[in-house]
């Protein structure tokens, strides 16, 4: 009995310790925050805890009893999912969709692992459930942030192959600039090689950069031989020599000079020599020396020049005979020897006037093809102004009484006035000009032949007429050479056009100048200066 | 009688001035260019010689420079179309008196620069 008793009070205990134990396994379930059951064989549902109850939204009580599969959306998945538990003893997990009671469908992923006995034979399953919904909306908003990303990385990309491109584009456009500037430096290349004249460069070292093919041939040297080199260096080359002693700034050392087309002889050939220093932005790159060769203008200058004086020799020879024909024949008349009319006298005089017309219209000729050669010599001595002027005026003075209405005034401001170092019979020809000019164009009036101080050291001679004048807008071209006012040209009164362009280089190469004033249809006033002299000789001189 | 030589090659200024001198009184002998002007000088022995510059055959700078390789010393002006100063210098060189422009002078002053040189001819 005491054994019975004790058996049962053991068994009592033990029961009391079973009851406690499932009251803490109850517990620990409903504590646990996971959703979690028991299933039979059957996929009926034995036990559900607490978890269970509120996320299905059957309760604990109404949950037992409940078709497993009822609970999910994926019936097909579902099926699979327990046909697998059934036949694995491993632990499975899968993501499907609860359909609680209030039919809210509610992402979980449920955990499973099968209930076997003793003898292994299948007794059911656990099956927990765990609300994913968070999580999904987590994983949905890293979905949708890592689209975003993903979005802007392709935009990047985008931007990144838009800027490569762009990129290409840029080294394809620097490689044409590259090419149009190889294109442009071969042109230049060309461009130097093939030009016509002599062409050399020193860089601002002096150093010789550039020597194209016409100045290796006008000067008969190899570029090989000269390019790289110094200026001292060039100077041991012969055929160089007299072009730098030519071009070299004497007084800055290894310093080129600035020429321009100034001639200079090398054997029987002319070159005329220009320099250009070479600026960008202030910095010098060099100098560039260029080379004309002007032998052949020289030689057809010559061939000209000769020309010329044959010609007005040949002009001039039978006009002299003509003239003293002419006056054999006036003198015949006077002396009675020869018996002329008025008339034929008459004729004769025009004849000879016509002649010396010609005789001077040569003379004209000859001086400004001088002039332009650079042959007119001067001869300066220095003189009292009045030798010069007063045998001009003598002879004017006559020649002016035949013209009616025409007065003739000499205007000394002063009674003497300094020296003056001039080429005589030049400055007579200049004042001549204008004298011949005034009375050729002035029909009634006054000739005032003036002479007067400019400043203290020049000269000043003028002479003003009554005349036609000079149109003003034919005033600029006064001393051209040939040119003759439209108002003379109608007048008809004979003329070169050549005679102020001679007075005109005469009274420069004197040092003077030469200008004028004139109104059309009331006069003129010409005048120029000479520099009267003053200090040494050899500067007075300077200007022949 | 006082002679002069006229050496010049263009026929009318020769005659009209040869025309001249001999109405003056003055003996004249011509010749038309340098070559028989300068056998001319040596055939006449003229007072004065009255020389053109351009020429065929020899000219007047020749005669000149012929003259005083072979010491002659006669009087000499020129009657020239040109007259640059260089050439007159050069001229005045060879002891030449005057130089006279053609075309600048009138026959009769032509006339005159001679005689001033050897004086009236006698008649």
């Amino acid at each position: 009995m005491n054994n019975n008793k004790t058996q049962e009070k053991r068994i009592t205990e033990e029961m009391k310790d079973l009851e406690e134990f499932k009251r803490y396994a109850q517990e620990l379930t409903d504590f646990l925050p996971i959703a979690f059951c028991v299933v039979n064989p059957f996929d009926l549902i034995l036990e559900a805890n607490k978890f269970f109850g509120e996320i299905s939204g059957y309760g604990i009580i109404d949950s037992v009893g409940l078709n497993i599969k009822e609970l999910f959306l994926e019936k097909r998945e579902i099926e699979d999912f327990i046909e697998i538990i059934r036949r694995t003893d491993e632990k499975k997990e899968k993501e499907l969709t609860l359909l609680s009671s209030s039919e809210e469908a509610i992402p979980v992923e449920i955990f499973a692992l099968a209930k076997r006995n003793e003898d292994g034979d299948f007794t059911g399953y656990f099956l927990a459930i765990v609300d994913i919904t968070e999580r999904r909306k987590l994983s949905e908003r890293l979905k949708t942030e890592l689209e975003k990303k993903e979005e802007e990385l392709k935009k990047k990309t985008e931007q990144m192959d838009d800027s490569r491109l762009a990129l290409l584009n840029i080294l394809e456009d620097v490689d044409e600039n590259y090419k149009k500037t190889k294109r442009e430096r071969a042109k230049t290349l060309a461009i130097i090689e093939n030009f016509v004249d002599g062409m050399l460069f020193f860089d601002p070292e002096d150093r010789l950069t550039i020597i194209n093919p016409k100045a290796e041939k006008l000067f008969g040297i190899d570029s090989e031989k000269v390019v790289g080199k110094k200026i001292k260096e060039l100077y041991e080359i012969d055929q160089f020599s007299e072009l730098l002693e030519f071009i070299e700034d004497k007084e800055k050392e290894e310093n080129l000079s600035q020429v321009f087309r100034e001639e200079l002889q090398i054997g029987d050939n002319y070159f005329e020599i220009t320099t250009t220093e070479v600026e960008e932005e202030n910095e010098s790159w060099g100098v560039l020396v260029h080379v004309h060769d002007v032998t052949r203008e020289k030689r057809i200058e010559r061939i000209k020049s000769e020309f010329v004086s044959v010609a007005a020799h040949q002009l001039r020879t039978p006009l002299s005979g003509i003239k003293w024909t002419l006056e054999t024949f006036l003198e015949e008349t006077v002396e009675e020897k020869e018996k002329l009319t008025e008339d034929e006298v008459d004729l004769i005089k025009k004849a000879y006037d016509a002649n010396e017309r010609m005789v001077n219209l040569i003379n004209d000729l000859l001086n400004v093809s001088r002039i332009e050669e650079g042959r007119y010599i001067y001869e300066p001595q220095i003189v009292n102004i009045f030798d010069v002027i007063d045998p001009i005026v003598k002879n004017y003075k006559e020649g002016i009484e035949k013209k009616d209405n025409v007065e003739f005034k000499l205007n000394k401001v002063k009674k003497n006035f300094p020296a003056v170092k001039v080429d005589t019979e030049k400055i007579s020809i200049v004042i001549q000009n204008l004298l011949d000019n005034a009375i050729k164009y002035t029909d009634k009036g006054e000739i005032v032949l003036s002479i007067s101080m400019k400043g203290e050291d020049e000269l000043k001679i003028s002479v003003q007429d009554d005349g036609i004048g000079i149109p003003e807008e034919q005033q600029e071209r006064l001393f051209n050479k040939f040119f003759r006012a439209g108002n003379v040209v109608r007048k008809d009164v004979e003329g070169s056009g050549l005679g102020l362009f001679i007075s005109k280089n005469i009274v420069e190469a004197h040092g003077g100048e030469m200008g004028f004033e004139s109104t059309e249809g009331v006069g003129s006033l010409f005048y120029f200066t000479l520099p009267t002299k003053k200090g040494d000789d050899e500067d007075f001189m300077r200007n022949f | 009688m006082k002679k002069v030589l006229i050496i010049e090659d263009e026929k009318l200024v020769r005659n009209l001035i040869s025309k001249k001198l001999s109405e003056k009184g003055f003996v004249v002998e011509i010749a038309e260019n340098g070559k028989k002007g300068f056998q001319k000088i040596k055939e006449t022995e003229p007072d004065l010689i009255l020389l053109d510059i351009i020429m065929p055959e020899m000219n007047g700078f020749e005669v000149l420079e012929k003259m005083q390789e072979e010491n002659i010393e006669v009087p000499v002006v020129i009657v020239s179309n040109s007259g640059q100063p260089v050439e007159i210098d050069k001229a005045k060189e060879y002891g030449v008196r005057d130089w006279i422009v053609k075309t600048k002078f009138d026959l009769q002053e032509v006339i005159e620069k001679t005689v001033a040189q050897i004086g009236k001819p006698q008649k």
